[in-house]
């Protein structure tokens, strides 16, 4: 089937009205003992690690990672290699990594190759269909194609807590450093600082 | 009867009787749990779960709703016997209870801080939602029986829900504390703290690692087991937070440092058993080594180059003794009576709850693998978390007993106020108010007595396959078979008694494998090559065992044949 003839050109184009008149339909609801809110919103609940920090930090580094790499002509690969929790809160610091790697992504700047959490599933595939001879041949990976990464990125999470009086104060310290793989070199770094006080 | 109602029809002043009978009414109480758990506790002190558990039920025989306790010694006796998943399935309508308590304690506390049956009758009569700590043990046993049934996705979501719930408890406990300071300073109360109160056994809860406690629900057990857990499950970010956490409840303690300290290296290169015969070979290469040029003389012969093969770390949790038990004592405090000439000042029996000593012959100190001794830290007390908790929750106990004490005060003088129109029928209800009002005093004894008292671990690395452990308890030295497959394990034993109880993962001979690799050693500058090949030889033949072993059993050769060195597979649960 061609776009070319009229007939065809006028189903398309009716499809795609129906397609947008659905999609301004407002979605029914079941119940209403649940509200939906905005996931951007500023958590303020208490002091501990939460979602708008999360975001902040992302936000930040991946801001500062993309203008690390403006102008470049040739999209750099990358790895995210671990980030180190430092502090006494369970911070699930893989999240973080991956908004970072999800919003760099997005930008365009770079590109990520598998990191050493996906190694073994990236290898399992590549495995099974380069050796178990159960694809074509012609359209299986082969092995000796993947790509390494040229940089790495790796960091930690610090946090400094006290208490005073009613006053609670956390201050939480994140750093990211970029290094040139081959070279060794730190080609970028960066750190984005929270500071939260807390009445009791 | 009528020589009883006789006289109270002829004084025709229903009034004062109806409000007599009331006053009397409120004065009744129930019986102590540690009578109640009596029995089930001696069973299991002897090493009779299933006596134990047969006792349980007879006494919560009927129709009626059980309560959380019920469920919460239930699933204790449940997997001391090895039923794991009914000790789960129990455990899960504990764990529901406990949910509907931190709902409440999130969307309204003040319902919870306040309780009218507690105020006007004893504490007896508040719904039971567990004391703190054992909120959050629940949680560490939920984890521990998902363990034993091999489901660590499961185990995690537990110690997920855990962190949620000592969160609840944080905001709860603040929000509680500064209810009893207000209720007391609104009824004019002084004594607030177990240390006012004339004859109370302060050492009980006064001791310097009770007060070392950051609070009473957080416990390095609880921690620890989160960090193998993450460990475990590959986020090596998440178990840094829990060992750290652990440290922090428990300080100076080298088994517990040293899981942090050396959780990069186990997260990098996994964790190996040593060959033996490495000692001999280091020196063999030393020896053939000439000091002034580094390189080995010729002609001289090397033994094979060591091998090292994966082995299981393995966390050991030993549990031993009960969590102390809860009585009443009587002890009298002065109190502002209202009277109809004022507030009189009566010192006024009162009921309160002292935990009983545990015994620390029932902490297990002594274990061996195989014929070599292995070190046992004690990472948690409960005996010491009990006592914290009951210190935490004394401000609050004071005020609803001293409020409860003036009710029954008042009560009583409206019963002997009225007792001389109701002639003979008054005295006896006078007397019987005065009787009431100290047999009913009832502290709340009411503790998950099953729960153990102590928790002691050490952690090794073990060959895949069976092991035995032996346990030093009071009766002497006790042996259980263990056998250990993939990467992580946990084998807890509970002693009781002369019984020990072993809860393990399922064994998984397929994840048991071993592939050995050639065993880092530093080697002379002309040796280098020679190893080199030798490696490469063995990797070789390790990926073609990994094949066929992935053919024929499903099972994953140790090291993939394809990754970067630092590399370490994500759990295969055993």
């Amino acid at each position: 089937m061609t776009l070319t003839s009229p007939t065809t050109r006028l189903a398309v184009l009716s499809a795609s009205l129906l397609l947008s008149a659905c999609a301004t339909v407002t979605s029914p609801t079941v119940g209403n003992n649940v509200s939906y809110g905005d996931a951007k919103a500023v958590e303020q609940v208490n002091e501990k690690f939460g979602s708008t920090d999360l975001q902040m930090i992302a936000e930040a580094m991946a801001r500062s990672l993309a203008e690390s790499q403006a102008g470049a002509r040739i999209k750099p690969t990358v790895t995210i290699a671990e980030v180190k929790n430092k502090t006494s809160e369970y911070i699930d610091t893989r999240s973080i990594t991956d908004s970072i790697r999800v919003q760099l992504l997005k930008s365009g700047t770079m590109r990520f190759v598998t990191d050493i959490a996906g190694m073994q599933d990236q290898t399992d595939e590549l495995n099974r269909q380069s050796q178990s001879g159960l694809y074509k041949k012609s359209a299986s990976a082969k092995l000796g194609k993947m790509e390494g990464a040229k940089y790495r990125i790796e960091g930690n999470i610090t946090s400094i807590v006290k208490t005073g009086g009613n006053l609670k104060d956390v201050y939480y310290k994140f750093s990211l450093i970029m290094t040139d793989v081959e070279g060794g070199t730190i080609e970028w770094a960066d750190e984005k600082e929270i500071r939260k006080t807390a009445k009791r | 009867m009528n020589r009883f109602f006789g006289p109270m029809r002829a004084a025709r002043n229903w009034v004062p009787y109806w409000a007599s009978l009331a006053a009397a009414l409120i004065l009744t109480g129930c019986a102590g749990y540690q009578k109640q758990m009596g029995s089930t506790v001696d069973a299991v002190r002897a090493g009779a779960a299933d006596a134990a558990l047969a006792d349980l039920e007879a006494k919560n025989a009927g129709s009626g709703e059980k309560d959380l306790l019920y469920y919460l010694e239930k699933g204790e006796l449940l997997r001391m016997k090895n039923a794991f998943q009914p000790s789960l399935d129990t455990w899960n309508v504990a764990d529901e209870k406990v949910r509907a308590w931190e709902e409440q304690a999130k969307l309204d506390p003040s319902k919870l801080l306040g309780n009218i049956g507690s105020v006007v009758l004893n504490d007896t009569t508040r719904r039971y939602d567990g004391r703190d700590y054992e909120k959050v043990l629940l949680s560490v046993r939920l984890a521990l029986n998902q363990l034993a049934l091999g489901n660590w996705e499961g185990a995690r979501i537990e110690i997920k829900k855990m962190h949620e719930r000592e969160a609840v408890i944080a905001d709860f406990r603040a929000k509680d504390l500064e209810d009893a300071k207000a209720s007391a300073e609104s009824k004019g109360l002084k004594a607030t703290s177990f240390k006012e109160l004339n004859g109370y056994p302060v050492e009980t809860l006064e001791a310097p690692e009770i007060l070392a406690l950051k609070n009473a629900y957080e416990s390095a057990i609880a921690n620890y087991l989160a960090g193998f857990i993450y460990e475990a499950s590959g986020d090596p970010s998440l178990a840094a937070a829990g060992y750290r956490k652990a440290i922090e409840l428990r300080p100076n303690q080298p088994f517990l440092e040293s899981a942090l300290a050396e959780l990069d290296g186990r997260a990098q290169q996994g964790v190996w058993l040593k060959d033996p015969t490495i000692p001999a070979y280091e020196e063999a290469v030393k020896a053939a080594t000439d000091p002034k040029t580094g390189k080995l003389k010729k002609g001289i012969k090397l033994p094979p180059v060591p091998l090292r093969k994966p082995a299981v770390d393995t966390l050991i949790l030993v549990e031993s003794g009960l969590a102390p038990a809860i009585s009443s004592r009587m002890i009298p405090i002065p109190l502002p009576i209202p009277s109809k000439g004022g507030l009189q000042v009566v010192m006024t029996p009162i009921s309160w709850p002292v935990l009983e000593p545990v015994s620390a012959l029932d902490q297990v100190t002594g274990l061996s693998i195989g014929s070599q001794a292995t070190p046992l830290t004690l990472v948690t007390s409960v005996d010491h978390m009990a006592r914290r908790a009951l210190a935490d929750e004394m401000p609050g106990i004071i005020v609803r007993t001293s409020v409860r004490a003036i009710v029954k005060g008042a009560a009583q003088k409206v019963i002997q106020d009225n007792a001389g129109s109701m002639g003979l029928a008054g005295t006896f209800l006078s007397i019987a108010a005065g009787v009431a009002a100290v047999a009913t005093e009832q502290a709340d004894e009411r503790t998950w007595r099953t729960l153990p008292a102590f928790y002691s671990a050490a952690r090794v690395a073990l060959a895949p396959g069976e092991h035995t452990l032996t346990v030093q308890t009071p009766s002497g030295p006790t042996t259980k078979t263990i056998q250990v497959s993939g990467r992580h394990a946990v084998v807890v034993l509970r002693t009781s008694g002369n019984a020990l109880y072993l809860a393990q993962a399922p064994y998984k001979p397929a994840a048991a494998q071993v592939i050995a690799e050639p065993e880092p050693v530093l080697l002379p500058v002309n040796r280098v090559d020679e190893k080199k090949a030798v490696n490469n030889k063995a990797e070789a033949k390790k990926q073609d065992a990994g094949k066929s072993d992935a053919k024929s059993s499903g099972a994953k050769p140790t090291k993939p044949p394809i990754t970067s060195p630092g590399t370490v597979k994500k759990e295969t649960a055993t």
